[in-house]
């Protein structure tokens, strides 16, 4: 019974287009951002929720890019679960166009030295996250 | 404001970052078909999402259910910062270099993206209420 279950959920993922999948992924993504986003951003200025989400996002998107591709063979259920999951999910998840926005106010508003803050940790995010992530799987292994 | 997101606002964003996120997609197939390096449209992408983001939040008041639908909806989705970083991860010793330098140059023209977005919003609001 659990296994016919399985076999029709894994059939009825093959049979979807991976821009479905994205665009499901990218849209459950979108509202766990904002809805943390709401609920942080009353006790935490903007642009710290905002770097924790990209830093969140950035590695559980090295892991799962690891957990998906370092394997033996790479099967169309594997992609299918990269393109919810990696590009969908993380990729809906953490933003730029924030990071862009964040920064412009902060610059605009706050010290100087807040946005290049925010700059550095965005760098250090994007160059490391995801490649941190990778690294705890691999060694997990 | 509210610290809890309501369901029919939920639905909102949802519908945003799947337009949002599909559009990513397909850019980046139609960027690379044509022989686009992937980083490089992202860095594309993502600028460009920063200037529209400026250009909406210069435009439109906060707090509204426009801009909710477009900054964390649409705009949110369609960029992405995991990528970049999965980018640089990912990337070969011969292109790590190459990449890094994208990742920085995306990373510090971010802002100032953002920023001719939102004055080219205020102006655009402007001209339109005066």
């Amino acid at each position: 019974m659990k296994s016919t279950l399985v076999t029709f959920v894994a059939s009825l993922v093959a049979a979807t287009p991976p821009w479905l999948l994205v665009a499901l992924g990218g849209g459950l993504g979108s509202v766990a951002r904002v809805a943390l986003g709401m609920s942080l951003g009353a006790v935490s200025a903007g642009w710290m929720v905002m770097t924790a989400i990209n830093l969140f996002g950035s590695l559980l998107a090295g892991m799962l890019w690891e957990a998906v591709h370092r394997t033996p063979q790479v099967d169309r259920g594997r992609l299918s679960l990269a393109a919810f999951a990696i590009t969908g999910f993380c990729g809906g998840f953490t933003t730029f166009s924030g990071f862009g926005v964040l920064t412009a106010e902060l610059g605009q508003f706050a010290p100087f030295g807040m946005a290049v803050l925010t700059m550095s940790l965005g760098l250090a995010i994007a160059v490391g996250a995801a490649a941190i992530g990778s690294l705890c799987v691999r060694l997990a292994r | 404001m509210r610290a809890v997101l309501s369901f029919s606002d939920a639905i909102l964003v949802f519908v945003g970052g799947a337009l949002g996120s599909a559009l990513r997609y397909f850019t980046l197939r139609v960027a690379t078909r044509f022989g686009v390096r992937a980083s490089v449209a992202l860095m594309a992408l993502n600028l460009l999402g920063c200037l529209i983001a400026g250009l909406v939040v210069g435009a439109i008041p906060d707090g509204g259910r426009g801009r909710l639908f477009l900054i964390g909806g649409v705009l949110g989705g369609y960029t992405t910062f995991s990528a970049v970083s999965l980018e640089c991860a990912v990337a070969d010793r011969s292109a790590r270099r190459r990449v890094f330098i994208e990742t920085a140059l995306s990373i510090v023209f971010a802002a100032p993206a953002a920023l001719i977005g939102i004055a080219l919003g205020r102006a655009m609001a402007g001209g339109w209420h005066a």
